[in-house]
Parts: C-alpha cells; structure tokens; sequence
C-alpha cells in the first residue's frame, strides 16, 4: 500500500468531493457505517457499494487503486467462510457487501480528504493529546518512509541487495534496520528539540481557512 | 572588539559538553560574546563544534563547565523565560516542520506563546510573501524541497520577531538566486529591526551577506580568532582551518603578492571597478 501516492491524490485532487467540506464527508461515512452495520439483507449493501462506485468515478479517483484496496479485507471473509457452519448464499453476500462497501466509503474517503482537514474537524471533537498523537503518528509516517527509502536505495546502490543470495541480502538488510533504528532515534530527538524550541504544549493548531 | 557598552545578548565562558555515550566537546578560546544588533558568524571546519555551540545558546545542551547566558539567563534551565524572543533555524528542516500545512506551520511558535490567531495569520501571510513562498501556504511539509522546507522554516522563526535569530547553516541547499533573495531579505530585515543574528556556514562566498563580524572555531572546538569578515579573510591564513577565502579575497592575495596595491574587499562589483581604474590609469 503505497501511503505517499494515497497522500498525494487526497491533497492534489479538484474534484467536487475533494472541495466538500470535511465535517459533511465525515458525517456522510458516519451515516454510510451505521446504515451498513444494520443492514440485513444484501441488497442495501448492494446498493452502496454501487454508489461508492458511482460516487469514486464521478470524483475522477483512480478506480483501480480504489478496487484494490477496498478488497485487502477479502482475506477477512475467506477466514469467516471457514469459521462459519451452515453459510448460505445470502449470509455470505450480506457479510461480504457490507465489509466490502464499508472499506470502500473508507478508502474514498481518505483518497479525497487530505489529512490536515480531517485533522481540523477531529480538533473540534476529540481531546488535544488523541488528536496530537493521530497527527504525529502521520507527520512521522512520512518523514520515516523518506528515511527508510533513502537507507534502502543506499543499501542497493552498494551492492547490499542480491536476491540471489537471500541469507547475504538479509544480513545486509538487518544491517540497514539497525541504521534506520538508529535514524528513527535521531530524528525523533530532533522533532523534540524542535518542539521545545518553538513552544509545544500539547495542542497542533489549524488556521485553515478562517482567516482568509 | 565588541563595545562593553552595549548590550550583551550571548555570553558564553569556556564551555565544555560531555556526551553521555563518551566523548566531549569544549569551545575555550576567546569568549563569545554577542551584543545587540550585531551580525555573527561562526566558521571553521567540519566536525569543530558549530552546531554544538548553537545547542549551548539555543538551550538544548546543558554545559558540563562553563556558563552560558542568553538575554540575560540560562538557556538551558530558563529557556521557557526567553523561548518566544528566540527564532532558530535548525540544520536538518525535516523535523523542524510541524504543522499541517506550510501556513500552520509558520504560524506554529506564535499560537504555541499565545498570540492571537488573527493576527498570527496576518503575519504568517505578510511573512510568506516576503520570503515570495506565499504559493505554497497550503502545501504539506514533506511534499516541499529542502529548499523550499528551509524557506519556510526560516518564516517559522521570523514571525515571531525574534531578538535573537540563530541559523544554522541557513542557506544550505538552497538554489543561486533564492540564496540571494533571502540573504538580501536579512539584510534588510537586519537594518529595520537591529535583530541580532548568529549563523553557521561552510560557504565563504556568503558569509558577507549574512554576517559582519565572524568567528573561526578550530578542529578541537576552540574559538581562535574573532574579527569582522574582512578582517577574517585578509588578515589570516584559513587555510588552516580547512576554510577557503571567496574568490574575490583569493584574486587580491594573488595580485598583492604580485606587487599591485588594491585595497581589499569582498564585493565583486567593487573589486572589478577597482581593476578597471587601475588599468585605465596604466594605460593613460
């Protein structure tokens, strides 16, 4: 799962459901998960994923990538289907809609909201220290995958990749684990001291577009 | 040197730092000492101890020996008393963005001390525009270039209308012409507001632009010689120092050594002149 290019499309992407308003897209797949979860037939669930579909098309994102993720809980459904004694049909195409189109509003939502606007409207209504926490745990995502893809593409430059010598390529990558370790410790001592320089109390303020 | 009587910003006394992992660093030497409204510069080779000695100011390290004052306190115990009237631009940016967005970001420090929202926005804005990154005030931090990451972490520092700014290696990565534009922009923020400023650089083509006096720490972390940057660059030999002088410094030790009387500078457009009136009055 590629988080940059999911970042990148949620904050470059014009459509009509990129310009809506985050609160209404967050009250949308509220109102899409409870409608969901007490669906008792398939055909509800039928229809949203439909709409899903309808709503992924009409915001110009990327169908494929849409699909893909929505079917990562698959692996889900094939445990239940082996859990599960006397599944009918209509039980297994009601559990699988309703998985299927549920992750689909999630995926379309995340691919047409960026972060920070999510992040302005859960500022309203969850406490400072969760929504801090949510916040670094993005900031950190992103400043970590630049760091791990920088030692990689160093390991490989240098002959430290070889596939064809698994136990040599693993040993080297354990080495580069132990490098990106030592980069992640780095880093966040850095982000700290940053933090205490410019006044951290707990609390990420978004202006947004109040002022404007 | 630095007049007395004016008042001292920085004051640091043969500081020595321990690292708890081994090893120490110690900046003895001349004292540091920094009044108001002057522009400093601290050069010397990699691995002196730059960065370090900015820690001491910026009261991320506490000093094993020594004392360090900054606007008259201990940054390392009273940082909270002096943090708001301090702007530092870190070297590694990366983690020096926080906010969600550039805007955010550059209006992160102000919130954090309590000033108001509005006007905090009017000011990210109006400092946006003078460092001309207005455009990217909606952008994430890490979809920005270093030197555009840099840019705005000088904005960062410089909405709060520091007394003091600390920049460590402030121009680094950053293209020819954005180079000028913000060593130009300090300059003549320097002359609205007498802000003092300290910065590191490897870079002797701009020390000029960003400082009016520097000085030259050596290998082990002494500060070995103060003076203003001509001073620096022609009276001394940095060569020792793993320092090379700018081009125009170099062309005049060359032309001196061969015998020709030009009087030193480091502005190129001066030295040319300077070339052309000799050669016309040789060829009078």
């Amino acid at each position: 799962m590629d988080l940059n290019y999911i970042d990148y499309i949620s904050i470059s992407g014009r459509s009509w459901l990129h310009r809506s308003p985050a609160g209404f897209k967050i009250l949308f797949l509220s109102a899409a998960v409870i409608i969901l979860l007490s669906a008792t037939s398939w055909r509800l669930p039928a229809i949203v994923t439909a709409a899903m579909i309808a709503i992924a098309v009409s915001a110009r994102l990327p169908l494929k990538l849409v699909l893909t993720l929505s079917l990562y809980p698959v692996i889900f459904i094939v445990i239940f289907l082996f859990s599960v004694s006397g599944l009918t049909l209509s039980i297994l195409a009601t559990v699988s809609l309703r998985i299927i189109s549920l992750t689909l509003a999630v995926v379309i939502f995340f691919l047409s909201t960026s972060f920070p606007a999510v992040f302005a409207v859960l500022g309203r209504i969850l406490p400072d220290f969760l929504v801090t926490a949510l916040f670094f745990t993005y900031r950190s995502i992103f400043l970590l995958s630049d760091g791990f893809a920088d030692i990689y593409t160093a390991l490989h430059l240098r002959g430290g990749t070889d596939f064809r010598r698994p136990v040599f390529t693993l040993s080297r990558l354990g080495m580069a684990l132990g490098h990106f370790l030592a980069h992640i410790i780095a880093a966040s001592q850095r982000m700290a001291e940053n933090l205490k320089l410019r006044g951290f109390h707990n609390h990420i303020y978004y202006l947004g577009k109040r002022y404007e | 040197m630095n007049n007395k009587n004016d008042k001292i910003i920085v004051s640091l006394k043969c500081i020595r730092h321990a690292y708890t992992g081994g090893g120490s660093v110690s900046t003895g030497g001349l004292p540091f000492t920094i009044t108001r409204g002057q522009r400093v510069a601290v050069l010397g080779p990699n691995g002196s101890g730059k960065s370090t000695l900015l820690r001491h100011i910026l009261g991320l390290l506490k000093p094993t020996e020594g004392t360090v004052e900054v606007l008259g306190v201990n940054p390392a115990s009273q940082y909270m008393k002096i943090r708001s009237r301090i702007g530092a631009v870190m070297q590694n940016t990366d983690e020096q963005l926080i906010g969600p967005t550039v805007l955010d970001d550059v209006a992160f420090a102000p919130l954090n001390f309590g000033r108001s929202a509005s006007e905090t926005y009017r000011k990210a804005i109006d400092i946006l525009k003078r460092l001309n990154i207005y455009e990217l005030k909606d952008r994430l931090p890490h979809y920005l270039s270093g030197g555009e990451r840099r840019k705005v972490a000088l904005a960062g520092a410089l909405i709060l209308e520091p007394d003091l700014l600390v920049m460590d290696e402030p121009l680094e990565g950053i293209d020819h012409a954005s180079r000028r534009e913000i060593s130009n922009f300090l300059q003549k923020l320097h002359a609205e507001t007498e802000v003092t400023m300290i910065s590191t650089t490897h870079d002797m083509d701009i020390v000029s632009d960003l400082a009016d006096c520097g000085y030259v720490m050596n290998q082990s972390g002494g500060l070995e010689i103060y003076g203003t940057i001509e001073e620096l660059f022609f009276n001394h030999d940095l060569h020792s120092f793993n320092l090379a002088p700018p081009a125009t410094v170099r062309i005049i030790k060359i032309l001196q050594r061969h015998g020709l009387a030009i009087a030193p500078t480091l502005n190129a457009e001066v030295l040319s002149n300077r070339l052309l009136e000799l050669l016309h009055s040789e060829i009078r």
